[in-house]
């Protein structure tokens, strides 16, 4: 994950993701060009389990985090649970490379949102590493940040209304038509959307809920980050072996 | 599922194979593992069979897939009723049964199907679950329809039966089963190949500079494929539901990647040369004005081809572009809570490997590489169309129960099941039309398929068993292409080199080598989790950058990138192991592109495989300690895949692999061994003895030939009743056999002789392949054969009660049967055993003359006198006599009488009928020559057949002179040769024997002359080699006509042997008339003795009058007759039909 800009919104440690078993070797085979050199004790927290998320900036270079000491904090974070739809707002540096007249047309942007959908973590884990023990989080989900030009979506929906309204402007007062009249049940009238198009109603139509961000340097993000060690002292001991972890996945129909 | 264990059936047939002592091997014999490994074969052969793929792919319709489809499709619900609901619980095939009514027991057995003009089926029972009012019921067990049910598959009474209880049934142990029997013909449906589903194949046109990636995607509901291509240096995305090409950065705009800068990170990565060739891609989009999502997807919306259907609402150009992007474009990626991330990335990676053939035009796909093909089985094309068909059955289900729910106030409770049942029948007929006519339309796809069922053809048992194994291509055979014709270097040990047809589909019908298996669909999901848990990193938090990232490699799942890794070999062996230690289903393949840099894992059906040893440290892992268990019985084919020392490979998989052909070629890099070079070939062309010393094309030759020959067709062949049998009086196993000929058995069932043969020159009348018979040798039975024929009769019932009916027979003054009704006795009924000719008749059938309207008082009226039927006899009718074979006497499934009669005749061979070796040598016969004029050696052995020596030079059969020495070689020795390809006797053994018995080691003899009684000037080559008597026979063929019948339209004489045809004078002939002058000849032939007509011709007008009246000149005068032939009468009237006015203008002649 080196590679990856990753910021996230709970604090400084999220150094190491590790994922579940991808450090093991369930594989029969002893692997004798890797020998183990030291063993550490796991412990399993799950105080944040239900609220952590990953986000990612796929076009952010990891050098350049969205924080505060890099003077770039994230202003502002919006979330629709439901459908998961997440935007965060950043400052977008006025003085450099910014093109003013543009800036103006859009209504004096200052601020750049990155928008993104949640998808649900697979098995991907968060780990603190202190004091010589690993202490590991479940990710409940992540999300890819990428900018948003809503303002070009607007611009262009404004310049399509007034083409609209000039080419009726001079247009001769409405004829006087027959209109037809249907009854219809209520329910018919409901358009039935599938898939996609369903999806994107039911996040059209959540509203967003504000939220609160907290700067990787801030007290809270300290404070919460401390969350993540476990509070029982009781390390994690594998319950199965390797190979009934892999019967346990495998697919009991196959052959052989 | 795939593989059974060992089956309880105690398969006597490869016992010998497997005994103590076999082939002068004892137990206690030294156990040489390079040699002796092939016996996995037969342990192989043992649970595999010769149609396993068959049996496999019907069973896993049966029980897996059956029950996906009802599940995908489990609810009914009315339009009108909200309430109303059915749903199915489950779904199961029973055994087959029987449909008469009043029979003692259900069961039915598939030969009384083949006797009685049956279809073998099973019922096929749901569970469902429904509201009746205001309860919900559940009922179990109800009968939706019948579905056919594959012979020797898990449903049909054959499964797992003995020798003796197959026996029993009627039916040879020896048959392979994998076809169905519908209407009581036996209906193979053919392995189709096809190419892959939801791969992504690159092509390039480098003339054109057109470079394309395109996926076809397959899903439950819909097929459609997606391009991605250049035009003009630009890449596009092209689908027939889009009606202009879109550029290739709007669609990943529309996915949600709006950024440029992540767009190129995506397609080219940080590789300079890809983002050079992508970046005016950004521009072509850039000039669209389109830079948000939602302005991409208003604008594919407005280019989508949309078909409303009525009931659904208008969507805006946005909705559009979304519903397209969703479920249209790459459907086989769904898409989920609108995160089009997935289908983004797969659409970049097609992009991607755009840009590397444009780049490299190098890194293109193979379209005939055999990896980038599938098979499609009988299971898979069933399910195909019982989806289909349960479709349907729902969609009518539901408007019936609509039409009873729309009325306002019903009397009783409205039950839903009684209107489920009256559709069953649909499902049934569905089906049996499909598999009877060989159409495939499916309603869903707009698909409609012709030929895809065959009758299986019982020429021969090798015909058969070649049918079960044929493959034939969806390629158009008029197309004159080479690639998918010609021989592919994949296809090695996994279809036969030898086994295609000569002409137009030749390369398009292949044949599966021996231990070819063909895969069914595995289980996508514990492979994913496991993917995960071997460490691959998923795909939803990966960008561009580490997509590409150098080491990377995408891991793909059946073509579908989830994820990425960076220690892919490791990955890869890892997995390996997993599927070694049985931990995955041994069909799964794992292998490493390192062009494309991605880890592929295919767990798809279709995909053809073979097994092979496995090798570990350049040890072969299967050693003399396996050996030595498998030969004690300790130890199956199945132990060793469990235990890991043999293994599975496709065809991609395999060429990642290093297998070594015999075991001292094992060196470092080897990763398997080959189990037997001679599997290579399949079972037909397995046949020919010592191939590797033949010129190719004459292999190929016999695997055509190998299926015209005439000899045992199976253990029950004379319980049968087919269209046409052709069966050998005395057939032999060959002197010289393959381990092949012993494992598909065609020592049991052969069909040919060993025929001594002298390759030498006599009599002149030997020119041009035809051969020398002896006349004794056919005395004594060489090339006999017997032809059975059928002939069905079914009495009819008509509406209006009356039927047809058998008559006795007809006397003359004498009391004594007139000739036709000689072999009649009193039921109308030929006697069993009596001869039959020309003119007799042996069904004496009457129709009755009034099948129309109702017969005045019809009930209880006056019995129908014999007035009122007519004779509708069936008349014998070919020149040569026959001899009444059998009589059934039974009724079809419409419960009407059917009359079966079988006509045997037995054939001794004679002038013109055609024999052939096994080396695509065949010949006709030349002449018969009694036994005192052949040629004698001087232990006075005669030959059978005289060979002429110029057959040898020109066609370099090698094998066969081979076969020869080790035939004469096994006769003198009392004992059976090995002709096996790369392998068996070898020839200098064969020379010790002849040597040690006497002969020259050349297999050369002093012959004298039965003519003259001198001693041949030469030594003679002399020696045993089988022949096959093919089913082309003079018999069938002869045929000359002085008069005969002529077409009514043209009045000329008819076409063809089958209708008294005359003999054609054709065009070609016609110019050498026209060239020698001989006018007279020419009249003669093309009129006088075809259609010659008299017409009255006005000399006036030019118009043909009648009766010497000329009707448009309204005068007798000027009116002359004329002979023309009646085609130009013809020609001139139909001119005249069509306002055209032919006159004809009269001279003299003289």
């Amino acid at each position: 994950m080196k590679d990856i800009s990753l910021a996230s919104d709970i604090g400084p440690s999220t150094s190491a993701v590790a994922k579940v078993g991808s450090n093991e070797n369930p594989i029969l085979d002893a692997d004798d060009d890797d020998p183990i050199v030291k063993s550490f004790p796991i412990y399993l927290s799950s105080r944040l389990a239900s609220h952590l998320h990953i986000f990612q900036y796929p076009v952010r270079p990891n050098t350049r985090p969205y924080t505060g000491s890099q003077g770039e904090p994230v202003l502002d974070l919006r979330v629709k649970p439901e459908s998961g739809v997440v935007q965060v707002d950043v400052p977008i540096n006025t003085t450099h490379f910014y093109d003013h007249e543009k800036g103006e047309k859009w209504g004096a942007v200052d601020r750049q949102t990155l928008g993104g959908v949640m998808t649900k973590s697979e098995g991907y884990m968060i780990g603190i590493f202190k004091d010589g023990e690993l202490h590991l989080t479940p990710v409940k989900g992540t999300c890819q940040l990428r900018p948003s030009f809503t303002y070009v979506d607007k611009d262009a929906q404004t310049e399509k209304e007034i083409a609209r309204s000039v080419k009726q402007d001079p247009a001769k007062p409405k004829e006087i038509r027959a209109v037809q009249m249907t009854v219809k049940s209520s329910d018919d009238s409901a358009p039935r959307y599938s898939g996609a198009l369903a999806a994107r109603k039911r996040a059209e139509d959540e509203e967003f809920v504000e939220m609160q961000w907290y700067d990787k340097d801030t007290e809270e993000a300290w404070d919460l980050a401390d969350q993540l060690r476990s509070a029982s002292r009781e390390p994690l001991i594998p319950a199965t072996t390797k190979e009934e972890y892999i019967d346990l996945i495998r697919d009991k129909n196959s052959a052989v | 599922m795939a593989i059974e264990k060992g089956s309880a059936r105690p398969d006597v047939s490869f016992n010998e194979l497997l005994q103590p002592l076999y082939h002068g091997k004892k137990l206690t014999d030294a156990v040489n593992t390079a040699e002796d490994k092939w016996l996995l074969l037969p342990a192989f052969l043992k649970i595999k069979g010769l149609v396993k793929q068959h049996l496999d792919s019907f069973n896993y319709f049966v029980n897996v897939d059956l029950k996906k489809i009802v599940r995908a499709n489990e609810r009914v619900v009315s339009d009108v009723d909200p309430e109303f609901y059915l749903k199915y619980l489950d779904i199961r095939v029973g055994m087959p049964q029987r449909r008469d009514q009043n029979s003692l027991s259900t069961e039915i057995t598939p030969h009384e199907c083949r006797l009685r003009d049956l279809t073998y089926a099973a019922p096929i029972f749901v569970d469902v679950e429904y509201t009746r009012g205001k309860k919900i019921v559940i009922h179990k067990g109800l009968e939706i329809g019948r579905m056919p049910i594959m012979l020797r598959s898990e449903r049909c009474v054959l499964a797992g039966k003995s020798e003796t209880e197959m026996a029993k049934l009627m039916e040879c142990p020896l048959d392979p089963g994998g076809y169905f029997i519908v209407n009581g013909t036996e209906k193979v449906i053919l392995v189709q190949e096809q190419l892959s589903k939801n791969r992504i194949i690159v092509e390039a046109d480098e003339k054109k500079g057109i470079f394309q990636a395109s996926v076809t995607s397959s899903t439950h509901e819909r097929k459609s494929k997606t391009y991605i291509l250049t035009k003009h240096g630009k890449i596009y995305l092209k689908h027939n539901s889009i009606t202009e090409d879109i550029p290739i950065v709007l669609v990943l705009k529309a996915c949600g990647i709006q950024s440029d800068f992540e767009i190129l990170q995506l397609v080219a990565g940080a590789d300079s040369r890809y983002q050079e060739v992508f970046a005016i891609n950004l521009e072509e989009c850039a000039k669209l004005n389109v830079f948000t999502q939602q302005q991409a997807l208003e604008y594919l919306g407005t280019k989508m081809k949309t078909s409303r259907r009525p009931m659904s609402p208008r969507l805006s150009a946005l909705q559009e572009g979304l519903e397209a992007l969703a479920t249209t474009v790459i459907a086989h990626i769904s898409v989920h809570n609108l995160d089009f991330r997935e289908k983004a990335i797969y659409m970049s990676i097609m992009t991607r490997r755009v840009l590397m053939a444009m780049v490299n035009p190098q890194l293109v796909d193979d379209r005939d590489y055999v990896g980038n093909k599938r098979l499609e089985l009988a299971g898979q094309l069933l399910s195909l169309l019982f989806e289909d068909l349960f479709k349907k059955f729902n969609n009518d289900f539901k408007t019936s129960i609509d039409k009873v729910l729309k009325k306002p106030n019903r009397t009783n409770e409205f039950d839903a099941l009684l209107n489920i049942t009256i559709h069953s029948n649909n499902i049934t007929m569905g089906m049996n039309r499909a598999i009877s006519t060989g159409n495939w339309s499916l309603k869903r796809f707009k698909m409609e398929r012709a030929g895809v069922t065959h009758v299986l053809s019982r020429l021969s048992y090798i015909s058969a068993l070649g049918m079960m194994t044929r493959i034939s291509s969806q390629f158009e055979k008029t197309r004159k292409v080479s690639g998918p014709r010609s021989l592919q270097p994949s296809q090695f040990g996994m279809l036969c080199p030898s086994d295609t047809p000569e002409g137009e589909a030749c390369g398009l019908v292949k044949n599966l080598a021996l231990m070819t298996h063909i895969t069914t669909d595995d289980e996508e999901e514990p492979i994913k989790k496991l993917i995960y848990v071997l460490g691959a990193e998923h795909i939803s938090v990966i960008s561009g950058h580490e997509l590409h990232a150098p080491g990377s490699y995408g891991i793909f799942l059946n073509g579908t990138v989830l994820g990425i890794t960076r220690t892919p070999v490791k990955f890869v062996t890892r997995f390996r192991n997993l599927r070694r230690k049985g931990r995955v289903s041994v069909f799964i393949s794992f292998y490493i592109n390192h062009h494309h840099k991605a880890v592929h894992i295919a767990t798809d059906g279709g995909r053809i495989c073979r097994p092979l040893i496995i090798v570990d440290k350049q040890k072969s892992l299967v050693t003399a300690k396996h050996i030595q268990a498998l030969k004690e019985g300790l130890m199956q084919f199945d132990d060793f895949l469990r235990k890991g020392l043999v293994e599975y490979l496709d065809v991609n998989e395999e060429n990642d692999c290093n297998i070594a052909i015999y075991e001292h070629q094992i060196d470092s890099i080897s990763t398997h061994l080959e189990i037997e070079p001679f599997t290579i070939l399949g079972a037909v062309a397995g046949l020919i003895p010592y191939p590797h010393h033949n010129q190719s094309p004459r292999n190929t030759y016999q695997c055509a030939m190998g299926k015209q020959a005439i000899g045992a067709i199976a253990y029950n062949q004379l319980q049968r009743i087919d269209t046409l049998l052709y069966l050998m009086v005395y057939p032999q196993q060959p002197m010289v056999k393959t381990r092949t000929i012993e494992l598909i058995q065609y020592d049991k069932l052969p069909a040919g002789q060993n025929a001594t043969v002298a390759v030498m020159s006599y009599s002149g009348y030997d020119i041009e392949d035809a051969l020398v018979l002896n006349k004794a040798s056919i005395d004594r039975g060489f090339g006999r054969c017997q032809v059975l024929r059928k002939n069905t009769t079914t009495l009819k019932r008509y509406s209006n009660q009356t039927h047809d009916r058998l008559d006795g027979v007809k006397r003359d003054q004498d009391g004594n049967p007139i000739f036709k009704h000689a072999i009649l006795e009193q039921d109308g009924l030929p006697g069993v055993g009596e001869q039959v000719s020309t003119g007799m008749v042996y069904v004496n059938k009457q129709v009755p003359n009034n099948t129309g309207d109702n017969l005045l008082g019809a009930q209880g009226g006056p019995t129908p006198s014999a007035d009122d039927y007519k004779d509708s006899p069936v008349v014998y009718k070919s020149p040569e006599p026959s001899y009444i074979d059998k009589v059934l006497l039974t009724s079809s499934e419409s419960e009407q009488p059917l009359i079966k009669v079988l006509l045997r005749q037995t054939r001794r061979p004679e002038l013109g009928d055609k024999f052939s070796s096994r080396h695509g040598q065949k010949g006709v016969c030349g002449v018969i020559v009694p036994q005192e004029d052949m040629p004698f050696s001087d232990s006075g052995v005669c030959p059978d057949i005289i060979m002429n020596p110029h057959g040898f030079p020109s066609r370099m059969t090698v094998g066969k002179m081979i076969e020869m020495i080790s035939g004469k070689a096994g006769v003198l020795d009392g004992s059976l040769q090995y002709g096996t390809a790369f392998g068996g006797s070898k020839l200098t053994d064969m020379a010790k024997i002849l040597v040690d018995k006497g002969y020259s080691y050349s297999g050369k003899d002093m012959l004298t002359s039965g003519v003259t009684g001198e001693c041949l000037q030469a030594y003679i080559f002399f020696g045993p080699i089988y022949y096959q008597k093919l089913k082309h026979m003079v018999l069938d063929k002869m045929h000359a006509r002085a008069r005969g019948p002529r077409a009514v339209l043209t009045r000329q004489p008819t076409e063809g042997r089958s209708r008294d045809g005359g003999l054609r004078l054709g065009e070609m002939e016609r110019d050498c008339l026209i060239a020698y002058g001989a006018s007279q000849l020419l009249l003669e032939r093309l009129m006088i003795s075809s259609d010659a007509f008299n017409v009255d011709v006005c000399g006036q007008c030019g118009l043909m009058g009648y009766n010497g009246w000329c009707t448009t000149c309204q005068s007798a005068k000027n009116v002359y007759k004329l002979t023309i032939p009646y085609a130009a009468k013809l020609l001139f009237q139909e001119l005249l039909s069509m306002n055209v006015a032919p006159r004809l203008k009269l001279g003299d002649a003289f």
